[in-house]
Order: structure tokens, then sequence, then C-alpha cells
């Protein structure tokens, strides 16, 4: 599960050359996008992945995708995935969780001289 | 057809920076009566054509080049020179929507040059007496479409990393991933914040290597890094050329919005810093003392910066003044000043929290109209039964109605009654008291309605 919150995201990847299904928001919200043809998309209730497998456009879909997927991609396309799983992977506990960005003995984000006080 | 001008052109591509390309492209358009119009190199040029005769022109062409396709890919983008891809970039930039739009709405439109209640055209004394161009950077003031007014609907992301010659200076695998799924995770929760449709990302990611030695006192340390990975994805020096790259990635993306991210490991003069609107934040993946996992909290942060939400911590000097972002709001939630000492916020701490200005900064729809059912239950004969409801935003008017979902006919069977508390700077108390005027329980439910805000 990504670790911001509990989503039923998944990957899908379309077929090369296939243009983003019009209908294809009735699966799901669509959350980012790496290329013209890999998305995270985020499963209306009530959808299931067959839903999404049977559409002539889907190349593949689901959680950890098969090598044979993977060798299909562009550099940047596998270095999405490679921090989709990650972040599935979830975190160890954060340093600083909660503490205010000047807490002590600790930098905040935005040196001293910039703008956005 | 490209720009406003009311001729039809195509893009031509070739593969290969053959000397011959130019009489073999000439050769080939003039078999379908088409024109060579521009060429910026072996490899791009723009021919004139009827749009009939597109398919035609593409199999009298040599096998190595090709009528482009209306999103030219980074692979075939790489291999162009910097002529080639200014020439695709601009025969692009023409055939946008955007372009066209502003094209159709020329300033001073059908006047004529020496027009006496118009701007006057340029005289040959004036053009030379005309300051020379601005600095790029100072060009950005002049930007006539906000890349990041407000953090709504899609946002296009230009990920890069810029990595050096060195060891110490590039990113192994695991770090890469890393970058990618931190910038992922923090995206997607502040994009889940937005109260009505969660924003879409759309990423452009490069791992770019410059050969540039790292130097801790170079008089612009991320001028260092930063033009030559700017060079390298074929964009010009200083901001300006951010700012193109981000144009032209929410052109090529579609999105509403754009910014760049640069991740390094070179020396910058803080490990994380953003400009107030744009276009570009940079990070260090060390993150300093908060470390590589909590890039995606700062990432969140920098990109509130992006999006104009101020600082709230209390060493940046805030104050629950000003005017900041989309809705021109003061920074409430300063640790400095705000009553009680404010609240835990993205902007303040390393959270996933966002306090009551935040939304109000990145321009999120405060009060979007909407019509619900806040509570049901019953209240028993000839009694008053009180709920409340809490965390309402303060500038939300709202509107509250109880009806009976007992069916009984003949006489009115409740009454209510709502009372209010400003529990906090940002939010309101309902307290909503409710009578039954009968001898029978009744049931309720309590329904309100969002107008808008104030």
């Amino acid at each position: 599960m990504p670790s911001t919150e509990s989503t039923s995201e998944i990957l899908v990847l379309l077929q090369r050359g296939e243009g983003v299904p019009d209908h294809l928001g009735t699966h799901g919200r669509l959350v980012h996008s790496a290329s013209s043809r890999l998305f995270v998309l985020e499963l209306t209730p009530g959808q299931q992945l067959a839903d999404l497998t049977n559409e002539p456009a889907v190349r593949w879909v689901g959680e950890d995708p098969p090598g044979d997927v993977v060798e299909e991609l562009d550099d940047s396309e596998r270095l999405f995935i490679d921090g989709w799983l990650l972040r599935r992977r979830g975190k160890p506990e954060r340093p600083g969780e909660g503490l205010d960005w000047d807490a002590e003995g600790r930098h905040p984000p935005d040196g001293p001289t910039d703008e956005t006080r | 057809m490209a720009g406003d001008v009311e001729i039809h052109e195509e893009l031509v591509l070739g593969q290969a920076a053959d000397e011959n390309a130019a009489a073999s492209l000439a050769s080939a358009a003039e078999q379908v009566n088409a024109h060579v119009l521009h060429s910026y190199g072996p490899r791009v040029a723009v021919a004139q054509l009827d749009p009939t005769d597109t398919p035609a022109l593409a199999e009298a062409l040599p096998g190595d080049m090709t009528v482009a396709a209306a999103r030219i890919p980074k692979s075939a983008r790489q291999r162009l020179s910097e002529s080639e891809q200014l020439g695709l970039r601009a025969f692009e930039l023409r055939s946008s929507d955007e372009y066209a739009e502003a094209k159709a709405n020329r300033p001073l439109q059908g006047a004529v040059w020496d027009g006496a209640d118009q701007a006057s055209a340029p005289g040959c004394a004036e053009l030379a007496a005309a300051p020379s161009q601005a600095p790029i950077d100072e060009a950005l003031s002049h930007a006539a479409i906000p890349l990041s007014a407000r953090l709504s609907g899609s946002v296009a992301v230009g990920l890069v990393l810029v990595e050096g010659p060195t060891a110490a200076l590039q990113f192994d695998a695991t770090e890469r991933a890393k970058v990618v799924a931190e910038t992922q995770n923090g995206a997607t929760w502040l994009g889940g914040r937005h109260p009505v449709q969660p924003v879409t990302w759309r990423w452009d990611i490069d791992v770019i290597r410059v050969d540039v030695a790292a130097d801790p006192n170079a008089a612009d340390l991320e001028a260092l890094w930063r033009d030559p990975a700017m060079a390298a994805l074929g964009y010009g020096s200083g901001l300006g050329g951010v700012q193109a790259y981000a144009e032209d990635l929410r052109r090529q993306l579609g999105t509403d919005w754009a910014y760049v991210t640069f991740f390094t490991k070179y020396p910058t003069g803080w490990f994380a810093y953003a400009s107030l609107g744009g276009p570009r934040l940079v990070m260090q993946y060390a993150n300093d003392g908060w470390g590589p996992d909590n890039i995606d909290r700062v990432f969140a942060h920098e990109t509130g910066h992006i999006f104009n939400a101020p600082d709230e911590y209390a060493s940046s000097n805030c104050n629950c003044g000003g005017t900041w972002g989309y809705y021109g709001k003061p920074n409430a939630n300063c640790a400095n000043c705000a009553s009680g000492g404010g609240v835990s916020c993205i902007m303040r701490a390393n959270t996933w929290d966002m306090c009551p200005s935040t939304p109000y900064h990145l321009g999120f729809p405060i009060c979007p109209g909407r019509l619900g059912v806040q509570f049901r239950g019953n209240v028993s004969a000839s009694s008053t039964r009180r709920w409340f409801t809490h965390s309402w935003p303060a500038d939300c008017h709202v509107v509250w109605s109880v009806v009976p979902t007992t069916v009984r006919s003949g006489a009115a069977q409740i009454r209510w009654d709502v009372q209010l508390e400003r529990a906090s700077t940002g939010y309101i108390t309902y307290w909503i008291s409710i009578t039954n005027l009968t001898a029978m329980q009744c049931d309720i439910e309590a329904r309100y309605a969002v107008l808008g805000s104030t």
C-alpha cells in the first residue's frame, strides 16, 4: 500500500501506440502519469483489476510488473516503477517526526535569504 | 495549421545528420507539390502542403525521414542538435492551442503602424535606442501565463536528477528510485488535500550527468550544474531556461500547471529551496538532518512554495499578515503570532497535517457549494436534544435545516435552533438543538447547504 494513505492505487500500462481510452475515468482517478502509456490509477470503489485487464488498450495492469513488461519500458518508465515499488514498501519511523522545521538542532528547508516568509 | 498563418505545415524529422538530406527532402516534396519552408539542420524541416497530401509525402520521403507524430519521443529529441531542437520547439509552440489563442488576441490587432491613438511603431531611431534584451531572470516577470497560480487540476513536474563526473556526485539505482518514490509520495499527499478533485501529477523524469567538477566556492552554486543540465535537455541558461522547460512540459503534457524539480549531490546554497510561484525547486538528496526518508515531506513543503504558500515556522521570521497565494490571504498560522501558537502544518513542521490557512494559499476551493446530511438521530417525545459539529472552515457560508424522517401528519413535529462557536481563527463549531413537539419519539436528519465562501 502506498505509504501516504490507504488507497487502491494500481499501475496501468497501455498497449504501445494506444491513446488513453475516453472511459478510463470510469475505472478510477488518474493520480500520476510517467509517460503516455504508464499511469497510476486510484480505482473507483467497486472496480476490479479484471475490469481494466479486459480493456483492449491495456497491455498490463497490477501492482508489480513482470519481467517481460518491464523489458518493454524506457529508462524513465522503469525508474518510475522502481520508485513505485519502493514507495509501496512503506518506510521506517521518520527522523524528526512532527518537529517544527526549525526545531533545535535542525535546519529548516529554505535558506535564510529565501522569499518564502 | 501552425500559429495563425493560413497554410498547412508538417514537421519532417530525419534520422541521420546527412549533408544530402536537404536535397532528398526537396526532391520528395516536389513529387507531391509540397514545399520546404524551413530547415533547422539536416534532421528537422517544415514543409508546406495540402493536408490531403500528407500521406503521399510520408510515402515519398526517404526511409530515414518521417512526417512527425504529434509528440516527439524524448529519445528522438535528444539526438538533435541545438538548432534542430530550437526549430522543433518553435514548430511545436506554433502548433499549440495557447499560441493560436494568443495570436487570435494580438494586441493592437489591425492597428495601423502610425495610428495616432495607438501605441507607436518603433521608428529606426527608436530601434537604435531600444534597451538591450532583458536578462533572462528579469524576463521571468513578464511571463504571460503563470506556471503555478494554484494547486488544482493537473500538474507537470520535470524531475531532473543532476549527477556529476565523480562517484560522490552520482546517484546509485536505489537512490534514484528513492527520489522518485519520495516525490511521488509527497505529491500524492499534497494533491490529495484538494477538497473536490485531487490533483493529477504528470512526470517527466530525466537523469542528467554533467561534466562539471564540484566547486563549493562557485559564485552561483546552482548555475554551476543546473545550466549544463538544462543545456543537455535542450534549454538555455538561467532560470529563463528552466521556465522554458516548464512551459514546454505544460504544453506537451497538456497540464494546467508545471514546475521543475532538481535533485543533486552538488553543493548548493541550502539543502532545499524553491522559487515562490515557481518555476523550480532544488533539493539535496541527503536532505540535511531530515534525511532521505523525509524527502517527501520537504518536497511537499517546497511544492507549497511553488504554489505560493509561505513558511510558517518561527525562525522564518514570518508574521501573521501579508497577502499570500491565490486568494491573497494572510499567513495566519505563522508560529510567531498565531492564536495559541498555531497548529501543525506542512508549511511549519515535518508532518502530514495542513492548517486552515494553507489551502487558501494553495488556491484550493475552500467552500465548494454542496448539499449533504451531517447526521441522523432521534429525539424523545416532548424533549430537546443538542448535537455539535466541528471544524467547519470559518469562511464557508453554511445553512442548516433539520427535518423529521418519522412520518406523522397533522401537526408540526420538530423545531430547531442553531448556535455558533468560533472554536479557532479558522474554524466554526455549530451547535444544533432539536426539540420534539410531539408525544412520540421522532427520527430526524440534519442537512447542510454550503453556499460558498465569504
